[in-house]
């Protein structure tokens, strides 16, 4: 239903061409394509049930609505709306006076979200290309590596910091008795993740690679290394160059002797915990007070506010959210939970926009992102507030 | 006939990227294929191999010269599988374009390319008869795949 209505926007079609018969005194029969469109909306409306019709005007006027709260309606939506009216039975003139009202709103709603938007502000100069995360469902450790990277001015270990809050949630018993690998653990919260690591100390991106790691990918890194412990052979024979090689991958400047160590000191469920303790001496202690904010429901004024406050201030934040709307704009999913970083914010003058810069965890191509975004050339994608709004529910400053 | 191997599409290079010749295709942008560097981290170490390989204009989408011959099994499996709803793209595990590559039957590693000569960092969806693709032109392929499937749906 919203495919097709989406699709035709033959009630935009109808708008523009009548605005364009009376600003020009043109008549529909110099208009040769009305009556074509008008007897194919009505076609359409023909198919749909009253109910779904007025549900669709129910549903395109609130699309209208929200875009409204925080800039102009985009012309899909005013489209959206006029088809849904035009094929549930609403007259022409009834339709396009709506219209015409919308526009003006759009108006002042453009001046006012120029306003609100504030100044542009841009970190990006401070990040490298966006990092890519590739198997594994470290996302929250992503965004909070980079943020301490900012900090701290020097790259910190993403995997290390999943692995430490991995850690503080499970003990290495429950871990045990789960089977589960290494890899397999997904999902968490920055603040969290921010406070176990600070504890213990960051450990150096060089010393335990968060990307890159060889030939295959992160999940497959850390499983081939967890094989070298599940050998009990090793045990008694102690590593070979070949398994030195293996876990190189992750932790280039591991030693034999540390790798030794480890396959002794640790049990199977801790034993990449333990590669990453040798690999990473020593830690960078420091201590951080990482604050957290979270804002459910319709309206995240707070969380808005803070975000820009941040911003205005040179700090990054990290932002926790639902995915759906970075791959698909149109998508009104809310099932998958992710995290991003937020380090830019421009007022869009083409699309009566404040959008923010999202530093994703997606690769620095970003042709995972919708089209629709613009991107910088690190695969920064610029996202307008009204879709983060529908979608961010937390965010976490330093 | 697919889809991602169009703006590849033309004829057969065989040069070194090192003196690449680049040509108009018919799609509106350049291509160059031929002999390449690929670079990966190997067991900690650097590792360069060379490989056969397209790539568009801008070094936005890389795919393996052997999907040309239209015969590679990344065309293959894409032809058969794609689309793939976005919605089974997103989700804490991993990212979208690497789910896309399981989906395929392909599996994900990262990658710098050398494009004439600088190095350009993506990723590399590989199959088992060593064609490849990279991440951003499987999505692009998906999303194209899928638009079409909703312009037929309102047909």
């Amino acid at each position: 239903m919203r495919a097709a209505l989406a699709g035709e926007r033959v009630g935009y079609r109808v708008y523009r061409l009548e605005r364009l018969r009376t600003q020009c005194n043109f008549t529909s029969q110099q208009i040769a394509a009305t009556p074509d469109q008008i007897k194919h909306w009505k076609k359409m409306s023909a198919r749909l049930s009253n109910i779904q019709m007025q549900e669709a005007v129910r549903k395109a006027r609130a699309k209208v609505e929200s875009q409204l709260q925080f800039g102009p309606a985009t012309e899909d939506a005013i489209g959206d709306l006029l088809d849904a009216q035009l094929m549930s039975g609403t007259s022409v003139k009834q339709a396009l006076d709506e219209a015409d009202k919308i526009y003006e709103r759009n108006r002042q709603a453009f001046d006012q979200a120029k306003k609100s938007c504030g100044k542009t502000v841009s970190l990006a100069k401070s990040f490298g290309p966006s990092r890519d995360q590739d198997t594994v469902g470290w996302c929250f450790a992503f965004a909070s590596a980079d943020l301490m990277s900012y900090k701290l001015k020097k790259p910190i270990s993403a995997a290390d910091m999943a692995i430490n809050y991995f850690n503080s949630r499970q003990s290495p018993v429950t871990r045990w008795l789960s089977g589960k690998k290494q890899s397999e653990y997904r999902g968490g919260w920055e603040a969290d993740a921010l406070k176990q690591t600070a504890e213990r100390g960051f450990c150096l991106e060089s010393k335990f690679n968060s990307e890159d790691n060889g030939n295959n990918e992160m999940a497959g890194a850390l499983n081939r290394a967890q094989e070298i412990k599940n050998s009990w052979l090793k045990l008694k024979t102690g590593a070979c160059t070949n398994d030195l090689r293996t876990v190189k991958a992750l932790f280039p400047q591991l030693t034999l002797a540390d790798l030794n160590h480890s396959i002794v000191t640790s049990t199977q469920s801790s034993f990449i915990s333990k590669l990453a303790t040798e690999a990473c001496e020593p830690r960078l202690k420091i201590e951080v007070a990482p604050k957290p904010l979270i804002e459910r429901g319709p309206n995240k004024s707070k969380l808005f506010a803070n975000i820009d406050r941040q911003l205005n201030a040179g700090n990054p934040l990290t932002l926790a959210m639902y995915s759906e709307i970075l791959i698909d704009s149109d998508s009104d999913g809310r099932k998958d939970q992710h995290a991003v970083m937020a380090i830019g914010r421009r007022f869009n003058e083409l699309t009566g926009s404040c959008e923010y810069l999202i530093r994703n965890s997606w690769g620095s191509g970003a042709f995972a992102h919708d089209p629709i975004y613009d991107r910088d050339e690190k695969g920064h994608v610029w996202i307008p507030r009204e879709k983060l709004n529908d979608t961010v529910y937390a965010t976490v400053h330093l | 006939m697919i889809l991602f191997m169009r703006p590849f599409i033309s004829k057969l290079f065989f040069i070194s990227l090192s003196l690449p010749i680049t040509v108009a295709a018919s799609l509106a942008y350049a291509e160059t294929c031929g002999l390449g560097e690929i670079k990966s981290l190997e067991f900690g170490l650097s590792e360069v191999s060379n490989e056969t390989y397209c790539f568009d204009d801008e070094a936005l989408f890389f795919v393996s010269e052997s999907c040309q011959k239209g015969s590679c099994l990344a065309e293959k499996q894409a032809t058969k599988r794609l689309p793939v709803s976005h919605l089974d793209l997103g989700g804490p595990a991993g990212t979208p374009q690497s789910k896309l590559c399981e989906e395929l039957g392909g599996t994900m590693r990262i990658v710098e390319f050398k494009v004439k000569e600088r190095w350009v960092k993506s990723d590399l969806c590989r199959f088992s008869d060593q064609s490849f693709a990279n991440g951003d032109l499987l999505m692009k392929e998906n999303r194209e795949a899928i638009q079409k499937q909703k312009e037929q749906l309102i047909e």
